[in-house]
């Protein structure tokens, strides 16, 4: 993956710049000794990894706002980072820039339930919210995987998701506000508690940018009160024909589930195998679908949708009569990750998003791709929006399986993209799908994207080398690398 | 691609009429020295600095259905299909637009343009919570696309909540895909009487914050209107739980299925009386008192919605400094929406300076020569 090309003049001032953090930052805020910047190397895609020139730990808007204005005056490079959770290499350092984390910014500064807003530092984790005020009941919405470790503020770069996105939508459908700095060190206030517009939603193009138009210091969020109940459904099918017909049955009867999984047979397999979750595994696909909301229509729904599956053809219907039997229903899913990280040294984790009706033509292709590859290849998927996981099986000490499994999956976002899909669903485009970027949008169209760049950062000083495809270039490069296990995070679930 | 001008307003100008995205980008082009308003249906002309001398481009001419998916819940056409046409498409498929448009009478691009969703807003947010993707012709008079047709999708900058609510100000929208959901099954309104301001805002508040789903929350004179909506026994049971919390708080009474839908049709207009339309954005525990800022100063008609986080103000002429003054002190913001005041009073509050020159730069990003009619 190349990067842009570091400058050795600002290398040589690693000290000096150092030096000159400190005259902003509490001195313990600057780290520039190469064994405490290794920490920093690298994110959860850890294919890619590069010592920041120097990492700054602000803990106020003011501070984030000296550090920008120094940095654009002294022309450095910058990086965001908030629990470098990202599976993209949005968070990868650059050898001349200053990585810029979040993690002090950790504080809830209001919770207001009666308006059903909080108020949060960016380096907040995802999970804390929720902690924060389900006592009260409520909670926040969007739910990645890894929710335990992720900060909001990296979860407005990401624009995040989550398994039930399809009915509570991704991060952008909960913030109201965001407090940005930009490059030069001005302190704007995007959106807010005020639900109205007043001119460009500048808020919802800073969402998901993968830390390229400014540093979010501030956010505020939408809670919602905690469904009543949630109840789940384990559903077997004989073909996945039948799976993806139920799905788009379940759709069709206006009917939009908390989440809709679909685990193909060696997936539902590998499960099995690892949790031992009480799956059928004589099935070519288990879909798992959960309700919420008050329990009469929760009732309701579950014979709805028994029926819908049965006329499916379903091979198995089972609902679940409790939490231990609902959590118990997810176990397995939840675990599908590291089931399949058993099955061989290195796997990728592929994000691409298909119009559902392509499912079952993507997952033939994918199939005899696999052949060709001759790597295997198993697939999660959030069946309701759309968005596959496909895990590709490689072993990185033999160079031509690696090589081969990084144009298995340039090859499997190309086909999403071919049939009406997209590139990312939810992990974003950081430096991983940056090459690949030319395959879903013309020259005009990132031309547009990088004018917008420009108005809110024009020295391009923040996160460069993510997102865009450097001198236009589009080539096959790699995903999700994870070897021997060695994945960063090893405890956080991904799915 | 000159033609007969369909609106009363363009009595002296010829209009354009393109009807693909290369006549339109030539049109841009070739734009020097004058400055081009894109319309739909016209419908909004009272909102915003329009300016007769400005030449018209209607995007009627973009008139196609592209693609239903009502399983994909997806649906993409051109930006000129009128919002009834796609209306009655989506009700064949028990489908709808969520966010539930102010003004039935527009073309989709302009509900788009204008973000101007109505009271199910609370529930389900706004037109931009709807908006997948688009193609459009930015003020250079390239043709570019920002989005997808898919609904989860994080690739690339998310342009499309950038155009939608930019007024015709950034670039010429041809071809937009929208999210489409189901319509819900049955809808049925609780109906208070009696509630002063502050306790009906209070009250609607406490509605949402409950497990009820509440997808309507609005207040006139004396009345507040509570919606639930769904399937019929999750609607009971909500309903009973809703009393629940109601209490004794005022009589309830009861709006079925069509007389709820035609209620809310009203709230969605927003219709009040006075020179001029406001839209009073404060947070929503604040509204009351705002309200009550304001008409201490001046005569005022209100319609509460969004549980009190919009208010539809009539107002007299002149209104401006008062309204926005205590807008502001209360947290929030006014949109001169229509009427009286829009050549000389901008449509939103003047922004703090830094944000300001942002505006101004992300403008230029996508027309730089300024070829777009401002609006605001």
């Amino acid at each position: 993956m190349d990067m842009p090309v570091p400058d050795p003049a600002i290398i040589a001032r690693r000290a000096a710049i150092a030096a000159g953090l400190r005259t902003l930052l509490p001195a313990a805020a600057v780290i520039d000794d190469a064994p405490s910047l290794r920490a920093f190397e690298s994110d959860a895609l850890t294919a890619y990894r590069q010592p920041p020139l120097v990492t700054v730990l602000p803990g106020s808007t003011a501070e984030v706002a000296a550090v920008l204005r120094w940095c654009t005056e002294q022309q450095l490079k910058i990086v965001p980072r908030g629990a470098g959770t990202s599976l993209s290499g949005g968070a990868l350092p650059l050898a001349d820039g200053v990585l810029l984390g979040l993690s002090r910014m950790n504080r809830i500064l209001d919770i207001d339930y009666a308006s059903r807003i909080v108020v949060a530092q960016p380096g907040v984790t995802n999970l804390a919210i929720t902690r924060a005020v389900e006592a009260r009941g409520f909670y926040y919405a969007p739910d990645p995987s890894s929710q335990i470790a992720c900060t909001i503020g990296g979860n407005i770069a990401e624009n995040s998701g989550g398994v039930h996105c399809l009915k509570y939508g991704l991060t952008t459908n909960n913030v109201l506000g965001v407090e940005l700095v930009l490059p030069g060190g001005e302190v704007v206030r995007l959106g807010g508690s005020a639900l109205g517009d007043s001119g460009y939603d500048l808020r919802g193009i800073v969402i998901g940018s993968e830390g390229l138009l400014g540093i979010v210091t501030e956010v505020t969020l939408r809670i919602l009160p905690t469904p009543e109940i949630a109840r789940a459904l384990l559903i077997g099918f004989g073909k996945l024909e039948d799976a993806a017909r139920c799905v788009a049955d379940v759709i069709a009867a206006g009917i939009i589930p908390a989440g809709m999984e679909l685990m193909d047979r060696a997936a539902v397999g590998a499960a099995e195998d690892f949790v031992h979750a009480g799956y059928p595994t004589d099935v070519a696909g288990l879909l798992i679908v959960e309700l919420d909301g008050v329990a009469a229509e929760c009732d309701h729904l579950l014979g709805e949708i028994e029926a819908i599956a049965r006329g499916n053809h379903a091979t198995s219907v089972a609902i679940s009569q409790d939490e231990a039997e609902r959590l118990r229903f997810w176990a397995g899913r939840k675990a599908a990750f590291p089931a399949v990280g058993r099955l061989a040294p290195d796997y990728f984790c592929i994000d691409g998003t298909i119009p559902r009706r392509e499912l079952v033509h993507v997952l033939t292709e994918m199939a005899a791709m696999s052949e060709r590859y001759g790597l295997a290849v198993i697939n999660v998927f959030h069946a309701g929006d759309g968005n596959l996981h496909p895990l590709i099986l490689y072993d990185s000490n033999d160079p031509a399986g690696l090589a081969g499994a990084e144009a298995f999956g340039a090859d499997i976002l190309r086909l999403c993209v071919a049939v009406g899909g997209v590139l990312t669903g939810e992990h974003g485009v950081g430096v991983e799908k940056r090459d690949l970027m030319c395959d879903m949008f013309s020259d005009a169209d990132l031309d547009q994207q990088r004018a917008v760049k420009t108005a809110f950062d024009p020295a391009h000083l923040l996160n460069p080398g993510k997102v865009f495809p450097l001198l236009h270039r589009c080539a096959e490069m790699g995903q999700v690398h994870v070897h021997g296990g060695q994945v960063r995070f090893p405890e956080l679930p991904r799915f | 691609m000159a033609g007969k001008c369909g609106s009363p307003n363009c009595h002296v100008f010829d209009m354009l009429t393109p009807s693909t995205p290369a006549e339109l980008a030539d049109i841009i082009r070739s734009a020097r020295g004058t400055r081009l308003r894109l319309i739909g249906h016209d419908s909004k002309r009272g909102s915003g600095a329009v300016d007769i001398a400005d030449t018209q481009v209607a995007m009627t001419g973009f008139n196609r259905v592209i693609a239903y998916e009502p399983d994909e819940l997806v649906l993409t056409v051109e930006a000129g299909v009128s919002l009834a046409e796609i209306t009655a498409l989506l009700a064949a498929r028990n489908q709808h637009l969520a966010f539930e448009p102010h003004d039935a009478g527009a073309t989709i691009g302009g509900v788009i343009a204008s973000n101007l969703a109505g009271p199910r807003r609370i529930a389900v947010g706004a037109v931009r919570d709807h908006f997948l993707g688009f193609e459009a012709v930015n003020g250079a008079g390239v043709v570019f696309r920002g989005g997808g047709r898919v609904v989860k999708n994080v690739t690339g900058f998310d342009l499309p909540k950038l155009l939608a609510g930019s007024w015709g100000t950034l670039a010429a929208l041809t071809t937009v895909t929208l999210k489409v959901m189901p319509a819900p099954a049955l809808q049925t309104t609780l109906v208070l009487a009696g509630l002063a301001d502050a306790a009906a805002v209070a009250l609607m508040n406490a509605a949402l914050g409950s497990t009820a789903e509440v997808t309507g929350a609005a207040h006139r004179d004396g009345t507040t209107w509570l919606r639930l909506e769904g399937f019929a026994p999750s609607v009971a049971a909500r309903q009973t739980a809703l009393m629940r919390l109601i209490g004794a708080l005022a009589p309830v009474t009861f709006l079925d299925d069509g007389a709820s839908r035609a209620c809310w049709q009203q709230v969605a207009a927003g219709a009040v009386a006075g020179a001029a339309r406001w839209r009073l954005s404060v947070p929503a525990l604040q509204a009351a008192s705002a309200v009550a800022a304001i008409a201490a100063a001046l005569p005022v008609s209100v319609l509460y919605d969004w549980a009190g986080a919009l208010a539809w103000i009539g107002a007299p002429r002149g209104a401006a400094a008062t309204i926005r003054r205590v807008a502001a002190a209360h947290g929030g913001h006014a949109m001169l929406f229509d009427g009286a005041d829009t050549a000389s009073v901008p449509m939103f509050d003047p922004p703090p300076a830094a944000l300001a020159a942002l505006n101004t730069r992300v403008r230029a990003s996508f027309d730089p020569a300024g070829v777009f009619a401002r609006r605001f």
